[in-house]
């Protein structure tokens, strides 16, 4: 927010009708944050609070805050299958591993899985999303994926080409500009220190030395999408 | 350990300038007519309609481990509402400069939504990448008024940064 001096301004009308059209202003502005603070949380961009330090996200997904705050404000975390049997976990007790500590050559699977439940009569409740390394097909439980992704993602890896892990968080991170504390609005405002996190993965395989891959981009809600 | 990123700006006279970590939420920056990394005090150096803020010198700071940053995107979410009067210039510079009210460096028109490839330069490259420990170039930012532009508090503006990383 800014401040601006002008010498133009014309002083406010006091008629019913201003305040009619203020009332009209006001009560509109109330529905649509209201609107967009639902639409924004069903896509699974987190609001966050600068003075409280809380974040603001549905009820479904409280449960599990204190896990996404505990693993870096992440809704899904990489777990590495190894053809041994042995697995390699995204957070290990408080330290973070690098995807690039997975061992490709030993690698059997690899798993997005989300640290929400997606409401399902499966025993496993968490939305899985596999990286199948060896046929290069990625597969998903739970979560609703549709038809042209589940398509796209079932075709397998060319044979006889060596293949690299895809796998990047994509980061998006909104301020708003302060009001300030001298500022005569400033009592007025309820939730104006807020910030927007706004995660996803892009996630899959890449023909070494080529263009040719098969990305998807997971969303935090869970929703996927055909990558670039 | 995973990058941590946290806005960085960029204040002073070039030579002796000053970097202040503003967090990455919050109070950070405001637009006004005085050079300092200090958002709570536009009340008291308010932009004359018709001239320019001085302008604001950003850049993204990343630590942590990580195996690389990049594809660096920043945009203007939200515009000021109503806009009359009020346009905000940016653009990326490589190397940095004594702010000021002029409109030397915040040239261009800011995109208003995800520019969908890096716009934010990292060592003077739009596909330049950290993979340790650093800075992207310096957003410069920029508040230009005309005579039109309304008494009083803007509304509020939102801006987005987003990166990839690996």
């Amino acid at each position: 927010m800014s401040k601006l001096n002008t010498i133009n301004g014309s002083p406010p009308e006091t008629t019913g009708e201003k305040v009619d059209s203020l009332i009209r202003r006001r009560e509109s502005a109330k529905f649509e944050l209201a609107k967009t603070t639902k639409q924004l949380l069903e896509a699974g961009v987190k609001l966050g609070h600068q003075e409280t330090g809380q974040i603001t996200c549905p009820a479904s997904f409280s449960p599990y805050l204190e896990q996404y705050e505990k693993y870096g404000n992440l809704e899904f975390l990489w777990e590495a299958k190894y053809k041994d049997g042995g697995t390699l976990n995204q957070w290990e007790g408080s330290v973070e591993h690098l995807w690039t500590d997975i061992d490709q050559k030993r690698l059997q699977e690899l798993r997005l899985i989300s640290l929400f439940d997606y409401p399902t009569t499966n025993q496993e409740k968490r939305q899985i999303i596999t990286l199948h390394w060896q046929t290069g097909i990625i597969s998903f439980l739970n979560g609703i994926i549709s038809q042209d992704i589940k398509t796209y993602c079932s075709t397998p890896r060319p044979k006889n080409k060596p293949i690299q892990l895809v796998l990047k968080k994509r980061l998006r991170r909104s301020f708003n500009t302060p009001i300030d504390e001298n500022s005569d609005l400033l009592p007025y405002f309820t939730s104006v220190d807020e910030f927007y996190l706004y995660n996803r993965w892009i996630f899959g395989w890449q023909v070494k030395g080529t263009k040719e891959k098969k990305v998807i981009i997971i969303n935090p809600n869970g929703e996927v999408e055909i990558g670039e | 350990m995973a990058a941590t990123f946290t806005w960085t700006q960029e204040y002073g006279a070039s030579g002796s300038s000053t970097k202040s970590d503003l967090g990455i939420s919050g109070n950070l920056f405001n637009f006004k007519n005085a050079d300092d990394a200090t958002a709570a005090n536009y009340t008291t150096y308010p932009v004359v309609a018709g001239t320019n803020s001085y302008d604001v010198w950003l850049l993204g700071k990343f630590t942590g481990s990580f195996n690389k940053v990049d594809n660096t995107q920043f945009w203007m979410s939200t515009d000021f509402s109503p806009n009359t009067g009020l346009t905000v210039q940016w653009s990326c510079q490589d190397a940095y400069q004594t702010p000021s009210t002029g409109d030397t460096y915040a040239s261009a028109a800011i995109p208003t939504a995800d520019p969908g490839s890096q716009n934010v330069s990292i060592t003077g490259d739009t596909t330049g990448c950290l993979e340790a420990s650093g800075y992207t170039d310096w957003i410069v930012l920029q508040l230009q008024t005309t005579t039109g532009a309304a008494a009083g508090d803007t509304s509020l503006a939102t801006f987005s940064l987003q990166y990839d990383e690996q």
